[in-house]
C-alpha cells in the first residue's frame, strides 16, 4: 500500500470511527450508575422529608386554629408532600430496605373506621375479614387485639403503629399518608360523583366540636404527622452514603444491583400500578379502589410514579438537589440501543397516557373516582388505556433486563440454590 | 448391485446413527417451537374446552328459575362444576385476550379478600334494576358480579334459592343474566385467540413490527410466565391458608365444594403445560438431577387434595402435608424461574403477580 492510500485509509476509518459515534463511547460503570442511583434516592427522599415537614407545621397551624382556612392550608400540605414521595416509589421492590418500611407510610387500601367514624349507611357495620371494620380508635380508649387489648387511653405514635395489620389485616392501617388523608378529610360520601372527602375543620376544634372526640382526634393527627416525619428521616438516613440501604446494595454482585433498579421499575409498573392501583378499581367501578380516595388526589399520585420511574431510569432528578449521572439507561443505549430505545418510548407513551389523566381531573372536568364509574366509557378507557401503556413498558424494562443479562429475582425456597439441600422426592 | 449396495450402506449408516442418536438427549426445543407447541396443544384446546364448559350454562339456569326442581337444580351444579374445572386449566393464562379488558376477573373474580362479590351483589339485588337483562348491561357492571362467583352465591343462597318463587324473581333476571355473559366472555375468549390476526398468529409471528413480542424468545418468556405464575397462584392461594392459619382466604368455589376439584385440574393442567413447554430439554448433563427432582414433585402436588387430604388419583400412598405441598409449589416454580428458564436461554421479568 502506497503512502497515500495508507493516509486515505487510516482517514476513512477515523471518519468512520467518529461517525460511529456513541459505537465507542465506553458504557457507565456499574460502581458509578449505582452510586448516582443512592444520590437518586436520597435527594428523592429528603425531599420527600421536606415536605412532611412542612405538612406537620400546617398540621400544628390547624390545630392552633382549626378553621375552613387552616384545614384548606394542611390539605395543600398534604397534597404537596405527595408529590416528592410518589416519585420515590420506584425504589420499592428491588430493595427489601426499602419494603420492610413502605408499609408504615403508604400502607392503601384502608379500612378507615378503625380510625374514626364513618358513615354506616356506606360503609357497613361489619366485614367478614376485619374485625377491627370499625373499631374506631378515637371514639374507643381501649380495643381488642385478638387475646390482648389495646390500651388506647393516650393517642401517641406508639399506640396508632400497633394499628398496621393488626390481626394480621392488611387493610388494618394506623399510619402514614392515607391515615392523614382520612383525617383531613373524611370519608367521599360523593360515590362516582363530583366531590372528595368533607370533614369540617370543627371536627378538630376542642371549643365547638362535631362528631365528639376532638382532643383524641386531634392527637391522632398530630402523631401520625410526626411518625411520617420520623419515618421519612429513616429512609433519608438508610440511604446517605454510609446509610443501610446502600450497604445492602453494595454487598451484591453487580448484576443483582443493576437487577435491583430494573426490578423496581418493573414491578411498580405492572403488577402494583397497572394492576392493583389502577386496572382492579376500573373493573369494580368501585371509588374506594382509587388509591387517594378520600382527597381525591389520585391523578396527581399516579402521574409522579410515572414521572419518578423515568427519573430512576435516566439517572436524573430537578428537586432541590438537583442529581444527574450515570444511569441504566445510559448502560442499556450503549450496549443494548434497540432495547433501551423501547424501554424510553414506552414510557414516554405511559407518561401522555397517565398525563391526560392528570389534565383531565385538574380541570374539574371529571375526577379519577368519576373516571371509574360503570358506564364512563370514556373515563374507563382514559385509564385502561394507561393501564396497557404500563404492561408495555414493564414489557420494554423486561427486554432490557434479558438484553443486559440480568435476571429479575424471584423469592422463594432456598432449599434449591443447593442440590444436596433438595428434598428427596417420595 | 452397485445401487443396491449404496441403498443398503445408507440404511446400515442410517440405523446406526439412529441407535447412536437414542443414546443422546433430546435436541433443545427452539423457542418458536415452544410457543407453537403451548398454543396447539395447550392453550387453544383448553380456552375452547373453557367456552365449551360455559354454553350450557344459560339454559340450566333458565331449567331452575322456571322449575325449580331438584334435578334441574342437579343438572345446573354439574354444568357449573364443569365451568370452574375448565377455567382452572385457564386461570394462570393471564395475557392477551384473558388480560384484555379484564376479561380473566370478570369471569372469575377470586381470590376476594376484601368481599367484593358479596356486597356489590347485594346492592344490585336491593336496586332491583331489570334493565340488568339488557343485552351487553351486565358486561358494564363490576367484574365482581359478572362471573362465576357471583353465579355461585347465587345458586348456593340458602334464604332465597333460585327458582319460580316471586321472591326469586330479580335473582334469576341477574343469573342467568350472568351465565349469558359467561358465555360471551369465554367465547371472547376463544376468538381472539383463534380468528386470524388474533393473539395466537401474534405469538407465532414475533419480529420488529409486533407490537407485543420481539421475538421468539418474548413470545416463549409469555408462556413459561404463564406456568410460574400459576404455581404462584396454586401455592400461595390454594395451599399456603391451610399452612399459615392468619391468612383468611376463601378457598375457589367453596359454596359449591369445587375448591379441591380446582386445586387438582389447577396442578394437572400446569403439569401439561410444564410437559408440553420441554424446558428440561435444555439442561445440560450436569443438570439432569433436576429433572427427578421435578419428577418427584409433581408425584407429590398430584398426590394432595390441596388441603392436607389424598388425591382420589394419588401416586404416592400417604397424603402430604399441606407444608409440604406448598414448599414444594414454591420449589417447582423457583426451579422454572431460576433454573429451566436460565438454561433455555430465557429471561423471565414481571408479571401481575408482582407489587403488593
Amino acid at each position: 500500500m502506497s503512502k497515500k492510500a495508507f493516509a486515505i485509509a487510516c482517514a476513512m476509518q477515523f471518519a468512520a470511527s467518529v461517525g460511529a459515534g456513541s459505537a465507542f463511547a465506553a458504557p457507565p460503570a456499574t460502581k458509578d450508575i449505582m452510586k448516582n442511583y443512592g444520590d437518586l434516592a436520597e435527594a428523592m427522599y429528603s425531599d420527600a422529608l421536606t415536605k412532611a415537614k412542612d405538612l406537620d407545621k400546617a398540621i400544628d397551624a390547624f390545630l392552633a386554629a382549626p378553621n375552613t382556612e387552616t384545614l384548606a392550608a394542611a390539605r395543600d400540605a398534604w397534597k404537596a408532600s405527595r408529590v416528592p414521595y410518589m416519585q420515590t416509589e420506584g425504589f420499592r421492590f428491588g430493595n427489601k430496605i426499602v419494603d420492610d418500611w413502605e408499609g408504615d407510610v403508604n400502607s392503601w387500601p384502608l379500612d378507615e373506621g378503625l380510625i374514626d367514624y364513618v358513615d354506616k349507611a356506606s360503609y357497613g357495620d361489619t366485614k367478614e375479614e376485619n374485625p377491627l371494620y370499625t373499631a374506631n380508635i378515637i371514639a374507643n380508649k381501649k380495643i381488642r387485639l385478638g387475646p390482648k387489648i389495646l390500651d388506647a387511653t393516650k393517642i401517641d405514635k406508639t399506640v396508632i403503629g400497633k394499628l398496621n395489620s393488626a390481626l394480621d389485616v392488611e387493610t388494618n392501617v394506623g399510619t402514614g399518608y392515607h391515615a392523614i388523608e382520612f383525617l383531613l378529610w373524611g370519608q367521599d360520601l360523593h360515590g362516582t360523583g363530583p366531590g372528595a372527602g368533607e370533614r369540617p375543620a370543627s371536627d378538630y376544634d376542642l371549643k365547638n366540636c362535631t362528631h365528639e372526640n376532638c382532643d383524641r382526634r386531634r392527637d391522632y393527627l398530630k402523631a401520625a404527622s410526626g411518625l411520617l416525619v420520623d419515618d421519612l428521616t429513616e429512609m433519608v438516613g438508610d440511604w446517605k452514603p454510609d446509610g443501610a440501604a446502600r450497604k445492602a446494595l453494595a454487598g451484591e454482585d453487580e448484576n443483582m444491583q443493576l437487577s435491583t433498579i430494573l426490578t423496581g421499575l418493573g414491578s411498580l409498573s405492572y403488577g402494583e400500578l397497572a394492576g392493583e392501583r389502577m386496572k382492579l378499581g376500573v373493573l369494580l367501578h368501585d371509588p374506594e379502589e382509587e388509591h387517594d380516595c378520600f382527597s381525591d388526589n389520585t391523578h396527581n399520585s399516579h402521574y409522579y410514579d410515572q414521572v419518578g420511574m423515568m427519573e430512576i431510569w435516566n439517572g436524573k432528578y430537578d428537586g432541590v438537589t438537583p442529581v444527574s449521572g450515570a444511569s441504566i439507561a445510559e448502560l442499556a443505549r450503549e450496549k443494548a440501543p434497540e432495547a433501551a430505545k423501547r424501554v424510553d418510548d414506552a414510557m414516554a407513551v405511559t407518561l401522555e397516557k397517565i398525563k391526560a389523566i392528570k389534565v383531565k381531573a385538574d380541570s374539574g372536568e371529571m375526577a379519577y373516582d368519576q373516571m371509574l364509574a360503570a358506564g364512563n366509557d370514556v373515563g374507563n378507557k382514559m385509564i385502561l388505556d394507561a393501564v396497557d401503556a404500563l404492561v408495555a413498558q414493564a414489557r420494554a424494562i423486561e427486554a432490557v433486563v434479558a438484553a443486559l443479562n440480568l435476571k429479575v429475582k424471584i423469592e422463594g425456597s432456598d432449599s434449591l440454590d443447593d442440590p444436596a439441600k433438595v428434598a428427596k422426592a417420595k | 448391485m452397485v445401487r443396491r449396495v449404496m441403498l443398503l450402506g445408507f440404511a446400515a449408516f442410517a440405523f446406526a446413527a439412529q441407535a447412536v442418536g437414542a443414546d443422546l438427549p433430546p435436541a433443545p426445543i427452539s423457542h418458536a417451537a415452544m410457543v407453537q407447541a403451548a398454543i396447539a396443544q395447550y392453550i387453544v384446546p383448553h380456552i375452547d374446552a373453557l367456552k365449551a364448559a360455559a354454553k350450557p350454562l344459560p339454559g340450566a339456569v333458565a331449567n331452575v328459575c322456571k322449575s325449580g326442581s331438584a334435578e334441574a337444580e342437579k343438572a345446573l351444579e354439574d354444568h357449573f362444576a364443569k365451568v370452574v374445572i375448565a377455567y382452572a386449566g385457564v386461570d394462570f393464562l393471564r395475557f392477551g385476550p384473558m388480560l384484555e379488558n379484564g376479561r380473566r376477573e370478570q369471569i372469575s373474580f377470586w381470590p376476594d379478600p376484601r368481599g367484593f362479590v358479596a356486597r356489590q351483589l347485594r346492592l344490585l339485588l336491593l336496586s332491583k334494576d331489570e334493565a340488568i337483562a339488557q343485552p351487553g348491561a351486565m358486561a358494564k357492571q363490576s367484574a365482581a358480579i359478572q362471573g362465576l362467583p357471583a353465579l355461585e352465591a347465587l345458586m348456593h343462597d340458602k334464604d332465597v334459592p333460585l327458582g319460580p318463587a316471586d321472591a326469586a324473581h330479580y335473582r334469576c333476571v341477574v343469573a342467568e343474566a350472568i351465565a349469558v355473559n359467561i358465555v360471551r366472555l369465554t367465547s371472547e375468549v376463544a376468538n381472539e385467540w383463534e380468528k386470524p390476526d388474533g393473539w395466537a398468529d401474534k405469538m407465532l409471528h414475533p419480529g420488529p413490527d409486533n407490537d407485543t413480542y420481539k421475538s421468539e424468545s418474548e413470545a416463549a418468556v409469555e408462556v413459561v410466565k404463564a406456568l410460574i405464575v400459576g404455581l404462584s397462584l396454586t401455592g400461595d392461594l390454594q395451599v399456603k391458608p391451610h399452612v399459615d392459619p392468619k391468612i383468611r382466604l376463601t378457598p375457589p368455589y367453596e359454596k359449591s365444594g369445587l375448591q379441591q376439584a380446582f386445586y387438582e385440574e389447577s396442578i394437572t393442567s400446569l403439569h401439561q403445560l410444564y410437559e408440553t413447554l420441554q424446558l428440561e430439554s435444555w439442561l445440560p448433563p450436569d443438570r439432569f438431577w433436576m429433572k427427578d427432582w421435578v419428577s418427584g414433585t409433581w408425584r407429590t402436588l398430584e398426590s394432595s387434595d390441596g388441603a392436607g387430604g389424598r388425591s382420589p388419583h394419588a401416586k404416592r400412598e400417604d397424603a402430604p402435608t399441606p407444608r409440604e405441598v406448598f414448599d414444594r409449589a414454591n420449589g417447582l416454580r423457583n426451579m422454572v424461574a431460576n433454573r429451566l428458564s436460565v438454561s433455555a436461554k430465557l429471561t423471565v421479568g414481571f408479571n401481575e403477580l408482582d407489587g403488593d
